[in-house]
């Protein structure tokens, strides 16, 4: 597997952190949070052994070229438009998670419009570059920021206030029956990996696709999700957990650095999953792009050779995002995205019917 | 054989050619004759080397047995040009060759007087083990300088002739064996595309060659280090020369090019990944220090523990504006400071750094106008933005700080990380003749080898 693939799985994968997921698990913990985490991990998992050997059949080909080619236009057009709502929506919810996130603990003087237009501002720029260019995006930002949280994470689980007895307490609520809401949001680390609708286009060579890939991807999907669900609960115990609106983000500022120049772990905590959100958005919106581009091709909109299609859209994402953020609450957000995860399976179901359906008409 | 003429007249091509030149008062045509026998030299006095052409064309005129004889001597001189149309020796004429007619036919010898074929002195990047001569400003010499270090038959020299009015040769250098073939195909097309009326310089090469008209990173890197283009010759990269200029571009870049000094190679493993981190860290110091100033003192002095914030916000009481225009003000002032003590002569420099620096900071402080902690980052900033090893690269840093300095004073902290960011994408995005400028290179040996791999 080529280790771009990687990067893609677990930039979802630590992502979540700052999405909704962990509000949407803990607040399920007392409804079979638990079960519908195993659920997730062994399904998840699985689902990615399938979509890798399913694009491997195309090699260095976009599925939105392919599905135009193979497959009949009224289903072609309706399945890319689909794709695209989902990418969008996906990047949508980690944009604006993310400046609800940054207002309410780093920033609360600074109007939320700035903010978020601090991050359109660079993000448009980003996701009109070569797809390419992603690729080594995510790679640099990968390297730059995952030793910080690794040393976040030690520090999470180093840190004598991790009362384990809360973590036990949780763990008796494991013989529910799992919860679909909890199976959706716990269902997203695994997305990472469909950002290949796009992607495959750079990778000619087949993915080797073992035991310990599924091994390596199934064990860290494992301890990512356990991570996110029961530190916040070992610090602030079981009874009230599912009432915090940002559990990680509450949980980080509980830590202190003695003898760091920056003394609250909060402030390093949220700079460095910056980087990981931004990156993650970078991807999604991407691939968004490149979608809605192959939907809809303006081949008149040209302004001295070049295309301004991509232009328009990226502008369309931005009128969205300013508009949302500003009309967004809270609790909203919230309901928003619990209906995104719950859509998950659906997402995945028409994926892999959709590649399953170009495999068999370019009989490959 | 008695009715010598007293004067021969010239052919006639010498004259048509001599009288296109005039009034030039260099042009010369002289008649050689001896009893019967006679050749005629055309050249310009101020070009060509007065010995040489005394004592290789001149002088065996007369001691050779015949003019036949003379004319042999002449063919098979090492210096001999083709004449290919008559413009052609106009312009071999204006560079240095002397144009000779023998019995009815018409040869051109190069006797060009070179004056600046002295090697000079590593001046840009000095190194304090390694060699210390650099490049000339003749073509010549500086190609012999390279045949001379890399002793490879897989090394391939191609001259081209620049269209502009300088007329100079541009070496195309590169290892046969290394080499990728579609960055030397795309070299050649944009120089052979090149119209440009004046090209003086390996630098202006470079700006024309990097294809856009508005860069802000070179994506060609200028050196003026014999052992820098031999490394980067076995690397499979393309050198360029350009006659005159004690320079050699090189090409295909990436960016982590730019942070390797030569003198990385001639210490021992720690002590140059020692240097190396230092680098990196003088980098990231010089391009985000003044911008983390404004957004620590202005958005979230909350980041830092608590008796740092305060000890920073001690440092501004009576500082009677926003931070954002003290770091201004003092990084203006600060480039102002290197910019004129780059073009002074060396004699005010040293008087007008001691001036700007050590009596405006001090000054500056004690009239409330900065911070003491202000002019602690200014010059940790200057002195950091010095230990990038390619100058260019320092410019182009330089630059970015004041981009990302104004992205943190419209947005603050998170502006701070996304221009950050946003940086490093335009970095990645960024091509060099097609070889992507910035990204990881985990399979090379080193990261400057790295062209070849995938």
């Amino acid at each position: 597997m080529s280790r771009f693939l990687y990067y893609f799985i677990f930039l979802t994968m630590f992502s979540n952190i700052i999405a909704s997921v962990p509000k949407i698990l803990l607040f399920e913990s007392k409804k079979g949070a638990i079960p519908s985490m195993i659920a997730a991990v062994i399904i998840g998992t699985l689902l990615v052994y399938i979509i890798v050997k399913l694009f491997d059949a195309i090699p260095g080909k976009s599925l939105p070229e392919m599905l135009k080619i193979h497959t009949p236009k009224w289903f072609a057009y309706p399945v890319l438009f689909y794709l695209f709502l989902c990418w969008f929506t996906a990047g949508l919810i980690t944009l604006i998670t993310y400046v609800f996130l940054f207002i309410t603990f780093f920033s609360p003087e600074t109007s939320i419009v700035n903010t978020t237009f601090a991050f359109v501002l660079v993000i448009s720029f980003g996701v009109l570059m070569k797809s390419r260019s992603m690729l080594y995006m995510a790679e640099i930002v990968i390297v730059l920021f995952v030793p910080l949280i690794f040393f976040l994470l030690i520090k999470f689980f180093a840190n004598p206030k991790l009362d384990w007895d809360f973590i036990e307490i949780s763990m008796m609520h494991a013989n529910h029956l799992p919860s679909y809401s909890a199976f959706g949001a716990a269902l997203y680390i695994f997305v990472g990996i469909t950002n290949l609708v796009i992607f495959n286009k750079l990778f000619t060579k087949k993915h080797k696709m073992g035991w310990k890939q599924l091994l390596i991807i199934g064990f860290t999907g494992m301890v990512v999700l356990f991570t996110t669900y029961f530190v916040p609960i070992g610090y602030n115990g079981f009874e009230q957990i599912e009432d915090f609106t940002f559990p990680w983000v509450s949980t980080s500022d509980s830590i202190r650095m003695k003898y760091g120049l920056i003394e609250r772990v909060i402030f390093i905590f949220i700079l460095s999953f910056l980087g990981i959100a931004f990156v993650s958005l970078l991807l999604h919106w991407h691939v968004a792009l490149k979608i809605l581009e192959s939907i809809f091709e303006f081949k008149r909109l040209k302004w001295k050779g070049k295309m301004l299609a991509p232009y328009i859209f990226v502008i369309i994402f931005v009128v969205i995002s300013l508009v949302l953020t500003r009309k967004l609450t809270q609790y909203q957000l919230f309901v928003f995205s619990s209906y995104f995860y719950e859509s998950l399976p659906i997402f995945f179901t028409v994926l892999i019917i959709s590649l399953v359906i170009v495999k068999r008409r370019a009989k490959l | 054989m008695t009715n010598i003429k007293e004067k021969p007249d010239p052919p006639k091509l010498m004259d048509e050619l001599k009288s296109q030149m005039d009034p030039s008062f260099d042009v010369m045509l002289i008649p050689l004759q001896l009893e019967a026998e006679a050749a005629f030299l055309l050249y310009l006095k101020t070009t060509v080397d007065g010995d040489k052409l005394q004592n290789v064309i001149i002088k065996p005129f007369f001691e050779m047995q015949s003019a036949q004889h003379y004319r042999a001597y002449i063919q098979s001189s090492p210096d001999i040009i083709e004449i290919k149309s008559d413009e052609k020796i106009l312009l071999e004429l204006t560079k240095g060759s002397v144009l000779i007619a023998v019995q009815h036919q018409f040869f051109l010898v190069d006797v060009k007087k070179v004056n600046s074929s002295s090697v000079q002195q590593t001046l840009m990047e000095p190194t304090v083990y390694g060699p210390q001569q650099a490049l000339s400003e003749d073509i010549l010499t500086n190609l012999n300088i390279i045949r001379h270090r890399y002793k490879e038959p897989s090394l391939k020299i191609e001259i081209l002739e620049l269209k502009d009015k300088t007329h100079s040769d541009i070496a195309i250098i590169y290892d046969d064996q290394t080499v990728k073939p579609a960055i030397l195909k795309t070299i050649r097309k944009r120089i052979k595309e090149l119209d440009v009326p004046l090209i003086q310089s390996a630098g202006e090469l470079q700006l024309y060659l990097n294809g856009k008209k508005f860069t802000l990173f070179p994506t060609l890197m200028l050196t003026e280090r014999p052992d820098r283009i031999c490394y980067n010759l076995d690397a499979g990269k393309v050198i360029l020369m350009v006659d005159g200029s004690p320079h050699a571009l090189i090409a295909p870049v990436v960016f982590f090019d730019f942070m390797v000094s030569m003198e990385d190679n001639y210490h021992l493993f720690w002590i140059t990944s020692f240097t190396l981190i230092l680098r990196y860290f003088g980098l990231i110091t010089c391009l985000v220090l003044p911008a983390l100033y404004v957004a620590i003192i202005s958005y979230n002095p909350d980041i830092f523990r608590t008796e740092l914030a305060l000890t920073v916000a001690g440092s501004r009481i009576g500082v009677p504006y926003p931070s954002f225009i003290e770091v201004l003000f003092m990084l203006i002032f600060m480039e102002l400071l290197t910019e004129a003590s780059i073009r002074l002569p060396k004699a005010i420099s040293a008087t007008a750094t001691t001036v700007g620096g050590l009596i405006l900071g001090t000054a500056a402080t004690e009239a409330a106008l900065t911070s003491n902690i202000m002019i602690i980052i200014v010059s940790a900033v200057a002195i950091s933005s010095f230990v990038i090893p390619i100058n260019e690269m320092s410019f182009s840093i330089r630059f970015c700080r004041y981009i990302l300095l104004a992205f943190t004073t419209f947005f603050g902290t998170v502006g701070f990380i996304l221009g950050f960011l946003g940086i490093l994408m335009f970095l990645i995005n960024k091509e060099s003749f097609g070889e992507p400028y910035l990204k990881m290179y985990w399979k090379s040996r080193r990261s400057e080898k790295g062209v070849k791999s995938e």
